[in-house]
């Protein structure tokens, strides 16, 4: 027998087994009613933040010209107005005070405040882990001088710095602008949680026997980490990261809001809150529907982070 | 103990030494120099001509090394000689209390955050206790009768309360007990300020008869801001007290409390809440900088004249020795509140030793 067909064997034997162990962790999950309902919350978040905007036929920046901007500001909810053209223009959630479509501005505003939030929320998993087991597995001065830093790191006011940084910044200088500064400060601040918890992970798994097993058969430090060390500690790593979406979601939304955030004419979640301030008055429902969407999102990550730490592995607790 | 405690003192100093190096910086790392943004404002009222700006740099003393400015700011210039003869010895230093003058308000900093400070403190102290009161019951209730639908109800509350942005709950508060109340001729809730000048019909303060300007009136316009800022800790605390209390009741001498025949609500509120409270303690202190911090938002929600209110207009108005002000204040909170709640740790749980 040939080691491909060996090779081949394994896998057919390992393929049932692993099914099931997705549909373990599906049936673990699906007892949580409030995480499922969250999930499906999520994707129709997603839907209306990544599909809505090619569904709209207004565009979320642009500002109508000439005589319509006079028309088209503030409109309310299922308002029309007719165009220059002669089209008529319904806007099912109004407009805002330029005259844009305040729907279009929601979905736009969606994929901005989601999209930063998937991508700090990646790379500084990605950066914590690979810290974190860089830091547990080799110990001595790395360690201690990783977790110097992480506990210096952790003990710094977040908002005042974020604020204080953002304005020192030279914005028009960086390409991408407010939302890569944004990221930036994200990525810088949101490492040390999963570089904590991977550096513990990997402690106890560096003294178990699979690691001397592999050391024995002379597998180098680099080959223990990647293929020993990370995939082992990626459970409490993944629940953690959809725990901490939610916060960075209503971070972004804080900082926006106090004109720190995303900055305009690009929408966000936030940067909405910020621009219908003074709205509270005459139209409250444009402060209403950001803020909600930001609380679902939010809401939903809590609790599919909550289920995801049962299915995953009933005896984490983080 | 003594020996942990200056040593750890000696940590805070310099600790504290290093961030107002880092906190000065900022006047230096302002891209352009400290009145570049200054120059940027056009409104007719901010307006500031090039001398007046070659005037400020001289009294900032920005022609001396970055050393020497330093050192002037942090410990003043009387103690040095003739160092800058603008200054002629006047300037005190932030160890004494001298945070310099506001650019734009020609007013000294410390004046300013002696008018704001103890508005924050106020909403901030409000905030925490109400967050403990609400906590605690919410916290043992939800532990004492586990898996229960109370305890189901408080525990979803929680996430709502961490999940939601609390600046949009205090806007949601301003639409809700603000202008509604109003409209349906309720008593409504004032939105803004510290306390009002007249008092509105049909304010809450008319229906209770409370003349303006009075403790009560300013109580009344904390109710919101108050709500607004306490919103996640209670939500963290709550769920910290069940946790905690949840461990305590699976102790043996809860065990040995119930066996010997005292009632669950002795055993509860006697034997378990006083152990699993001891930690709390530790938890709040820890967190006092992260609501000082959090306070900027609800502040500027609710228009409040606190701290986070002034380090924002600072900001935006690139008046930085005001931001500086806020900045050295937080820092010193953050290393107090820190050696606080570690040594708090100690005293309340004797078993852990200080190493």
């Amino acid at each position: 027998m040939s080691i491909a067909d060996l090779s081949f064997q394994a896998e057919q034997l390992a393929a049932p087994d692993e099914e099931s162990q997705a549909a373990l962790i599906w049936r673990r999950f699906r007892r949580h009613k409030l995480a499922v309902i969250g999930l499906i919350i999520t994707i129709l978040l997603g839907l209306f933040s990544y599909v809505g905007p090619f569904v709209t036929p207004y565009d979320s920046t642009r500002i109508p010209s000439g005589p319509d901007y006079a028309k088209a500001r503030e409109l309310g909810r299922g308002e029309c107005y007719v165009d220059q053209g002669g089209v008529e223009r319904c806007h099912i959630l109004g407009t805002d005070k330029s005259g844009r479509d305040y729907l279009t501005r929601l979905m736009e505003g969606g994929r901005v405040s989601l999209s930063l939030a998937l991508i700090v929320t990646i790379v500084s998993q990605i950066l914590g882990t690979i810290i974190g087991s860089i830091s547990g597995y080799f110990g001595g001065w790395i360690d201690s001088l990783i977790m110097r830093i992480v506990d210096f790191i952790l003990t710094l006011p977040t908002l005042p710095i974020f604020l204080v940084i953002y304005t020192l910044i030279p914005m028009n200088e960086i390409p991408g602008g407010s939302i890569t500064v944004l990221a930036f400060l994200f990525i810088i601040f949101g490492w040390v949680g999963s570089s904590r918890l991977v550096r513990g992970m990997v402690l106890s798994l560096r003294s178990q026997e699979f690691t001397d097993a592999s050391r024995a058969v002379g597998a180098s430090n680099t080959r223990i980490i990647v293929r020993h060390m990370i995939p082992n500690s990626l459970a409490p790593v993944l629940v953690a990261a959809t725990l901490g979406i939610g916060g960075i979601v209503v971070g972004e939304a804080g900082l926006s809001f106090l004109g720190f955030g995303v900055q305009p004419p690009d929408p966000s979640w936030g940067n909405l809150l910020q621009d219908t301030q003074s709205d509270i008055m005459t139209a409250p429902f444009r402060v209403f529907y950001p803020g909600m969407l930001i609380f679902l999102i939010s809401l939903s990550a809590n609790f599919i982070g909550d289920a995801l730490r049962d299915a995953l592995d009933p005896r984490l607790k983080l | 103990m003594t020996g942990y405690l200056i040593r750890r003192g000696i940590q805070m100093v310099i600790v504290l030494l290093i961030s107002s190096i880092a906190i000065y910086s900022l006047l230096l790392a302002a891209p352009g120099g400290p009145f570049s943004g200054l120059k940027q404002l056009t409104g007719s009222k901010d307006r500031v001509s090039d001398a007046q700006i070659a005037n400020m740099e001289r009294l900032l003393g920005l022609h001396l090394p970055p050393q020497m400015q330093y050192l002037a700011w942090l410990a003043g210039d009387d103690w040095m000689g003739s160092l800058n003869k603008d200054w002629e010895g006047h300037r005190k230093g932030v160890l004494r209390g001298d945070f310099g003058k506001s650019f734009k308000q020609n007013r000294p900093v410390i004046t300013l955050i002696e008018e704001r400070l103890p508005n924050t403190i106020k909403l901030m102290a409000a905030s925490g206790l109400l967050a403990i009161l609400v906590a605690v019951p919410i916290g043992v209730f939800s532990a004492v009768r586990q898996y229960s639908k109370l305890d189901y109800t408080f525990t979803f509350a929680t996430f709502v309360g961490i999940a939601i942005p609390n600046f949009w709950f205090g806007l949601m508060m301003i639409i809700i007990f603000g202008n509604l109340f109003k409209s349906w001729g309720l008593p409504f809730l004032p939105t803004g300020g510290t306390e009002s000048v007249r008092i509105r019909p049909g304010s809450l303060q008319a229906v209770l008869g409370v003349s303006p300007g009075t403790a009560p009136d300013q109580l009344i316009h904390l109710i919101l801001p108050t709500l607004t800022l306490s919103l996640s800790s209670m939500a963290g605390w709550g769920r910290f007290v069940r946790a905690s209390m949840l461990e305590v009741l699976r102790q043996d001498y809860v065990r040995t409390a119930r066996a010997k025949g005292l009632t669950e609500r002795v055993v509860v509120a006697k034997h378990a809440l006083r152990n699993a409270l001891i930690p709390l303690v530790t938890i709040v202190t820890f967190e006092l900088p992260a609501m000082f911090g959090g306070a900027i938002l609800t502040e500027t929600v609710f228009s409040y004249p606190g701290m986070g209110r002034l380090y924002i207009q600072g900001l935006l108005g690139f008046d930085y020795p005001v931001a500086q002000g806020f900045l050295v204040i937080t820092a010193v909170l953050v290393v107090v509140a820190t050696l606080m709640s570690d040594v708090l740790y100690t005293v309340v749980d004797p078993r852990i030793r200080f190493s």
